[in-house]
Parts: structure tokens; sequence; C-alpha cells
């Protein structure tokens, strides 16, 4: 497993499962303009994804926060993954009202081909206190 | 000083309580200040309303309008040093204000205009939503311009622009009950 961090976004990404590139999101996503450290980052993740033919899971249960420019850099990388053809599962926690109001609506990238899937996942523990640091 | 945010209660939350307050502060336009006064303002709304998702909505829009002060505001050109974050309330709505400095001809003045019409064009601050991301998808532009989008829809609020003279004030009213069936 390998972590980067991003001033209070973690992303933890796990290669231990054959066929399967797990991202699992931690911490706060509030970078000024996200996607400067986000895109380099996605373009390394759906590298490996592409030459060892994983399907991609990003898990967004004990995520605390993100703001408007991640939303932005996250739509953008769906539909990247999208055009590349590479599978993509997201998971989210639905006790969350923001993160249910925003997953909810990018169920509009999901065709029904397999491609790009969403799913809510209440049964995780909840995301600990964070602390401002 | 560190501030978490609150445990969830599986209780449904209380009805809203006959409260007033009015919370003004002069803050620094530092980037790190929008993530304190989000969750400042986060705990304070919980502690007054005993309703978590509330007081989560309204740290969004606080944090949400902070960012755009911060990014757009002119703090280069002699003019006021701090933006001015108000936040007052009742039982009925939470009022969030931010004021920042703005030049003269600034389009961030007319950009912010632009989008509350955009907004206000759609049947629903859902749709609007929604389009907003079908844009960032298939005509990615650089900008994001989610901010006020995303507020409009999750807050559920209204927007107002008001521009002075070198400043530009931006209000958004979250009510307190009923949000749910608003989105």
């Amino acid at each position: 497993m390998t972590r980067s961090v991003f001033g209070d976004l973690t992303i933890e990404v796990d290669d231990s499962v054959a066929g399967i590139l797990r991202l699992d999101w931690r911490g706060k996503s509030n970078h000024r303009q996200p996607d400067t450290v986000l895109a380099p980052f996605f373009a390394d993740i759906t590298s490996r994804a592409v030459s060892g033919q994983r399907a991609l899971e990003m898990h967004f249960e004990q995520l605390e926060f993100f703001n408007s420019s991640t939303i932005t850099a996250i739509i953008q990388y769906v539909k990247d993954l999208r055009d590349r053809k590479v599978k993509l599962t997201v998971t989210f926690d639905g006790r969350h009202r923001w993160q249910k109001i925003f997953f909810d609506a990018l169920c509009i990238f999901d065709k029904g081909d397999g491609l790009f899937t969403i799913q809510s996942n209440t049964l995780a523990p909840p995301p600990p206190s964070s602390a401002s640091k | 000083m560190t501030m978490s945010e609150p445990r969830r209660s599986t209780q449904p939350p209380p009805p809203a309580p006959p409260v007033s307050f009015h919370l003004e502060l002069p803050i620094e336009p530092e980037w790190q200040n929008v993530d304190l006064l989000r969750l400042a303002i986060l705990n304070c709304l919980h502690a007054v309303f005993g309703d978590p998702e509330l007081s989560e909505s309204v740290g969004i829009v606080t944090s949400e309008l902070l960012e755009n002060a911060i990014k757009y505001g002119d703090w280069g050109h002699g003019g006021a040093r701090f933006l001015l974050l108000s936040a007052r309330g009742s039982g009925n709505s939470v009022i969030v204000e931010v004021a920042s400095p703005v030049r003269d001809g600034s389009p961030h003045v007319a950009n912010i205009a632009g989008t509350i019409d955009w907004i206000r064009k759609f049947p629903t601050a859902r749709d609007a939503y929604v389009a907003r991301m079908r844009a960032i998808a298939e005509q990615p532009d650089g900008l994001s311009r989610m901010g006020l989008v995303r507020i409009a829809y999750e807050g559920p609020c209204e927007i107002e622009a008001l521009p002075e003279s070198g400043m530009m004030r931006v209000r958004a009213t979250i009510p307190t009950v009923g949000r749910d069936s608003m989105i």
C-alpha cells in the first residue's frame, strides 16, 4: 500500500488484490487548486490501471470534506476514465448529506455499460472526528 | 487550538429554537482560514441548533464564499486588507455574508452576478447543479465555477450579489427547517 498526502488530504492506494486498484480518500480535500496536485496523481493511477489491466475502486467513506474545486477534479477524472475505458466503482457514505448529494448527482455518468458504477456504503464506521491543524 | 466536527446523533434534529444571533469577523485573506472558519461556524451552529446536517451545510456555504472572496478579491492595491464574514440567524434561517474588496471593473463582480442569474434560469437548483456537472465533463474550461452552484443546491440557499463601491458582498440565506424538501 502506498500513501499520497496533499495537505489535509491523504489517498491510500492498495494494489494487493489482483485486477483491482483501490484508492481510499481520507481527511479533507481543501487545497486551493486541487487539480494541480491531483492531476499528476490521477495520471499515474490511470497509467497503472491501464498497464496492469486493473479496475479502479475509489472509496470516499472516510473523507470528511471536499471543496467545489475538488468536485470539479473528480468529475473530470470520471470522464477521463470513461474515455479511456477504465472501469471505475465509486463508494461513498450515504449518511453524509454532502456526499449523498454529490454522488447521487454523479450517477448521470453511469451509462449502464458497467464502466462506471456508484454505490453507497452505510456499513462502514463513520469517519473519525477531525482536528484542524 | 483544535476544533473537531461534532459527532452525529441518530436522533432526529429538534425543532428550530427561537434564537437570534449575529457574528461578524474581520478575516485576513489567508487560505488556511477557510477551513478554520468552516469548522468554527459548523461547531457554533451545531451548538445553537443541535442539527448536525444544518451546521455542516452552513459550514460548506461559508467555506465556498470565503474561497471565492480570497481567490478573486483585490488584495494588492492598497484597499481593505480584510474580508468580512458575517453570520446571523433566527429560528427560520441563517444568513452568511462575505464581503471582500474588488477593483472597479473587476470581472469577478460580473461573474458572480452571471452565475446567480444562470442558476435562477433552471427550474430547480438541482437542475443547475447537474447542468454544471455536465459542462465540467464535456467542456472543461479550466475554471470550476461550481462553488455557487454547489451551495445553491446543497444549502439549499438563496444567493444574492450585493456590489458596493470597491466591495463585493455575497449573501447566502439558508432555511433552518424543511431543507430536505427543497433538494
